[in-house]
C-alpha cells in the first residue's frame, strides 16, 4: 500500500471517531431549553427527556430551609403561568424576586418540578448595577 | 484632561486611513517614500492610542465622574489598583485596550527587520492596520470611552465585586495579548499568500510571535480558571461556559498551528494546512470576542447586549470572505515540497496531533453554537452542557497526551522498529506497571485510569529523554551531571523548552483528571461548636461575626480545621453585603496543599440564630493545575530565550 493511502486511511479513521463521539454525545447529553409557557404547552412531551426551563422567580413563594438544605419556589412565565420548583441545594446569592432562573430536571407525579440544577441569570453580571438603576 | 484622549481617538481612524492609503499606493507605485509614510502612520497610531489609554487610566485613577465610563466602573472607595484595572472592566475600555495593544504590536512589527522584510512588511502592516481600523471605528461609533455622563454624579457605581480579584490584573490582559498576538502570524500568512511566497520564511519570522501569543492565551485561560475557582464559589474551575469555550477554540487551533508549523519549517510540508490553520485561529479570536460582546449566548462573562455583536459579525464576515478568496486563488501554489515518506514518522504523528486538536476545536464550536443552530432549524432551543463536552473531549485528550509522549521522540521521515523500541520500551513498561499500581490503589474508572497512565507514560518518555541527553553530554565533556543538565537544556532550548511545556501539560492533565474524578462536596447546616467530617479533615464551626466598613459589611464564620488529630488553623469564609444594593458576594476560604484543597463557602445562615450553612468541597490535586501553569511560563521562557551566538562560538 502506498504511504499516502495509509496516511489518508488513518486520518479518515480519526475523523470518523471524532464525528461518532460528537453524534453520540449529542444524542445523550443534549437538553431542551424552554420557557415556562413552552414547557407547559407540551408538558407530557418532556417527561422522559432532560429539559432546562427558564422563568422569573416569584419572591413571595420562596421557601428556603437551611436545616435540610431544601429550596422551594414558584417560577412565573411572561404570561403569568406558574410552576412550583423543588431544589435540593443552596439558595444562590442573587435569588431575588423578578430575576430569571433556569432549572434543569423534570416534573414529578405531584406536579412539582424537581430541579437537579439551578442557575440565576443576572441581567448582566458586569453591568448589573446599571440595569437596576434604570 | 479627557479631551486629549477624546481627540486622539477621533483622529485615529484618519491616521489609519492615511497609513492604509500610503501603503497600498506605495506598493502599487513601488514608491519607498509612500511606504515610509505608511510606517510613520503606524508610529503615529501607537502614539495616539497610548495617549488615549493613558488619559483613560488617569481619569479612572482620579475618579473623574464627569465621564460615564469612570462613573460606571469605579467609585471613590475603590483602591487605586482596581481603579486602574477598571480600564478593561467595561466594554469601551476593553476595546480601547485591544486597539492600544494592537497598535503597539503593529509598530513593533513594522519596524522589525528580517529576511524578505522589505517585501513582506508593507502587506503585514496593511493587514494589521485594517484590523486596527475596525476597532477604531467601533470605539468611535458604538463604544466611545470618553463619553460624558448625562447627569453628573458624586459617586460612581463601583467595579463589580466579582471583578475585584488580583486575577483582574492578569486574566483579561493576558488573554488579549494572546488574542491580538495571533493577528501577527495571520498578517504574515496573508502577506506570504499575496506574494506567492510559499517557503517557511513567514513561519520562521513569526515563530516567536506565535509562541508568545500562545503563551499569553494559555496564561489567560489558566488564570481565568483560577479566578473562577477562588472567586465564584462553585468549587470548580472550568464549566464549558460559552466564553470559556471562546478562548479555548483559538487555543486549540493555535496549539495545532504551533506544531504543524514545525513540519513546514523542517520539511516544507503542510503548507495549505498551516495557512488555513492560522487563518482559522485568527477568525476564532474574532469569533470569541463576538461571543463575549454580542449577548447571543448567555454566560457569566457577557457584557451588556448592544450593537457591538453586529459590528463584529460584519467584520468576521468580511475577513472570512477575504481569507477564503485568497486561499482559493493561491491554493495551487501551496503544494508541499515532499510527500509523507512513511506511515510511522514524526510527520504523521504531528498530523494526527493536529487532527485531534482540530477535532476538539470542532466539538467545542459545535456544542457552543448548537442552541443557535437548533433554534434556527427546528424552532426548539437545544443545549448541550458540560457532560457533552466532557464525554467527547476526554477520549481525544487522552489520545493527545499519549501522542505527546510519542511525537517528540519519533524519528523524522521514517521510524524503524529498532528506533521505536529504543525510545519507548522502558517508558511503556513503566506505564504498564503504573497502570497496575493505580488499579491496586483503587483507581477504577476506565478513562481515569487511561488518562493517568498516559500522563505517566509521557513523564517517563520525557525523563528518559532528559536522562539520555545528560548522559551523552556528560560523557562527551567530562563535566558532572548537574552541570550537563543545564548545558543540555541551554544548547537545545527550543526542544527542551518544549519538553518542559509538555511536562506542564501533563501536570495539568493529572490535576484535571483527579479533581474531576474524585472531588466531593457536602452542604450542611452547623450550630456553633458543631463539627463535620470531610475525608480526613474535621471542621468545627465556632460562630459568626460581623465587621462593618465603608460601603459594605462582612459576615464571617470561624471554622477550625483539623487533619486527623492535628489542628491546622482557622479558616474564615465570608459573605459580603454592599450598601449600594448590589447582591451579596461570597469570599471563599481555601486551605490548599499539594494533595488536596479544602474549599469552604459560607452559604448563609438561619435568620435569628447563629446556625450557619456551609458548602464544603474536597478537591484533590488542584495545585497541580496551577503548578503546571508556572511550568509553562518556565518552558516558554526557555524556548524563547534568544540564542547568544557568541557563547556558541566560544564553545
Amino acid at each position: 500500500m502506498k504511504v499516502r493511502t495509509k496516511v489518508t486511511i488513518a486520518a479518515v479513521v480519526v475523523i470518523g471517531i471524532i464525528v461518532a463521539l460528537v453524534t453520540m454525545g449529542m444524542s445523550q447529553a443534549s437538553t431542551y431549553y424552554l420557557t415556562v409557557d413552552e414547557y407547559l404547552a407540551k408538558a407530557d412531551k418532556w417527561n422522559d427527556r432532560p429539559v432546562k426551563v427558564s422563568g422569573t422567580i416569584v419572591g413571595d413563594s420562596v421557601n428556603w430551609n437551611p436545616q435540610t438544605v431544601e429550596l422551594r419556589f414558584d417560577m412565573k412565565s411572561e404570561e403569568g403561568q406558574v410552576i412550583p420548583v423543588y431544589y435540593k441545594g443552596l439558595k444562590p446569592d442573587n435569588f431575588v424576586d423578578g430575576w430569571e432562573a433556569i432549572v434543569e430536571g423534570k416534573m414529578d407525579d405531584s406536579g412539582q418540578f424537581v430541579a437537579s440544577q439551578l442557575l440565576i441569570k443576572c441581567p448582566s453580571k458586569y453591568e448589573a448595577v446599571e440595569e437596576e438603576k434604570k | 484632561m479627557g479631551f486629549i484622549g477624546d481627540f486622539s481617538l477621533m483622529i485615529v481612524p484618519y491616521v489609519i486611513g492615511i497609513g492604509l492609503f500610503a501603503y497600498v499606493y506605495g506598493m502599487i507605485k513601488k514608491s519607498d517614500r509612500w511606504i515610509e509614510t505608511g510606517r510613520r502612520a503606524t508610529l503615529a497610531l501607537a502614539f495616539l492610542t497610548t495617549a488615549a489609554s493613558l488619559t483613560l487610566i488617569y481619569l479612572l485613577s482620579i475618579g473623574d465622574f464627569r465621564y460615564e465610563y469612570v462613573a460606571r466602573y469605579t467609585s471613590t472607595d475603590l483602591s487605586l489598583f482596581y481603579k486602574i484595572a477598571a480600564f478593561w472592566g467595561g466594554n469601551a475600555g476593553s476595546l480601547l485596550l485591544w486597539l492600544w495593544l494592537l497598535s503597539l504590536y503593529t509598530a513593533l512589527v513594522t519596524y522589525s527587520k528580517h529576511k524578505d522584510s522589505e517585501q513582506m512588511l508593507p502587506i503585514v502592516s496593511t493587514v494589521l492596520l485594517s484590523i486596527g481600523l475596525f476597532f477604531a471605528i467601533v470605539l468611535e461609533t458604538a463604544a466611545p470611552p470618553f463619553k460624558l455622563a448625562a447627569n453628573v454624579v458624586t459617586e460612581g457605581s463601583g467595579l463589580n465585586p466579582l471583578l475585584q480579584n488580583p486575577g483582574m490584573a492578569v486574566h483579561p490582559v493576558t488573554l488579549y495579548l494572546g488574542y491580538i498576538g495571533f493577528g501577527i502570524p495571520f498578517a504574515y500568512a496573508v502577506a506570504a499568500l499575496i506574494l506567492k511566497k510559499t517557503d517557511a520564511v513567514w513561519l520562521k519570522v513569526t515563530r516567536k510571535w506565535t509562541l508568545i501569543s500562545w503563551f499569553f492565551l494559555t496564561m489567560g485561560i489558566i488564570y481565568g480558571a483560577k479566578w473562577s475557582y477562588v472567586e465564584l464559589g462553585w468549587g470548580g474551575y472550568w464549566a464549558w461556559d460559552p466564553v470559556e469555550n471562546a478562548s479555548f477554540m483559538p487555543w486549540l487551533t493555535g496549539t495545532a498551528f504551533l506544531h504543524s508549523a514545525m513540519i513546514q519549517e523542517k520539511k516544507g510540508m503542510m503548507k495549505k494546512w498551516n495557512v488555513s490553520l492560522i487563518i482559522l485561529t485568527f477568525l476564532l479570536t474574532l469569533f470569541g470576542t463576538f461571543l463575549t460582546r454580542s449577548g447571543i449566548l448567555w454566560s457569566v462573562h457577557a457584557f451588556a447586549n448592544g450593537p457591538l455583536g453586529a459590528y463584529f459579525l460584519a467584520f468576521i464576515g468580511i475577513a472570512l470572505v477575504f481569507c477564503v478568496g485568497l486561499l482559493v486563488v493561491r491554493w495551487p501554489s501551496l503544494k508541499g515540497e515532499v510527500e509523507f515518506e512513511a506511515a510511522v514518522s514524526k510527520e504523521t504523528s504531528f498530523m494526527l496531533n493536529n487532527l485531534l486538536l482540530l477535532g476538539v476545536a470542532f466539538t467545542v464550536f459545535w456544542g457552543t453554537i448548537y442552541p443557535v443552530i437548533s433554534e434556527a432549524l427546528t424552532g426548539d432551543k437545544v443545549m448541550v452542557g458540560a457532560p457533552f463536552f466532557n464525554r467527547v473531549s476526554l477520549p481525544v485528550f487522552i489520545l493527545l497526551v499519549v501522542l505527546m509522549g510519542i511525537c517528540p521522540l519519533i524519528a523524522w521521515k521514517k521510524s524503524t522498529l529498532r528506533n521505536l523500541r529504543k525510545n519507548f520500551l522502558y517508558p511503556l513498561i513503566f506505564a504498564v506497571i503504573s497502570a497496575v499500581f493505580l488499579f491496586l490503589l483503587g483507581v477504577r474508572g476506565l478513562f481515569t485510569l487511561l488518562s493517568l497512565t498516559s500522563a505517566l507514560f509521557v513523564v517517563a518518555t520525557i525523563s528518559f529523554e532528559f536522562y539520555r541527553g545528560v548522559e551523552a553530554r556528560a560523557q562527551m565533556t567530562g563535566q558532572n551531571k548537574f552541570i550537563s543538565f543545564f548545558q543540555v537544556i541551554n544548547r537545545n532550548r527550543r526542544r527542551y523548552g518544549g519538553y518542559m511545556i509538555h511536562l506542564a501539560v501533563v501536570f495539568i492533565a493529572i490535576g484535571v483528571t483527579m479533581s474531576s474524578a474524585y472531588s466531593s462536596q457536602i452542604q450542611v447546616m452547623l450550630k456553633p461548636d458543631e463539627r463535620v467530617n470531610m475525608k480526613q479533615y474535621t471542621l468545627t464551626y465556632r460562630g459568626l461575626s460581623e465587621e462593618k466598613s465603608a460601603g459594605k459589611s462582612t459576615v464571617f464564620a470561624d471554622v477550625v480545621l483539623q487533619k486527623g488529630d492535628k489542628t491546622i488553623g482557622v479558616v474564615r469564609p465570608e459573605r459580603i453585603f454592599y450598601a449600594n444594593g448590589l447582591q451579596p458576594t461570597s469570599e471563599i476560604a481555601i486551605y490548599s496543599t499539594w494533595s488536596e484543597d479544602i474549599y469552604v463557602v459560607l452559604a448563609g445562615w438561619e435568620e435569628g440564630t447563629s446556625n450557619a450553612v456551609f458548602e464544603i468541597h474536597w478537591n484533590p490535586l488542584i495545585q497541580w493545575i496551577w503548578f503546571g501553569g508556572y511550568l509553562i511560563i518556565l518552558g516558554t521562557l526557555i524556548a524563547l530565550w534568544p540564542d547568544r551566538r557568541r557563547d556558541v562560538m566560544i564553545e
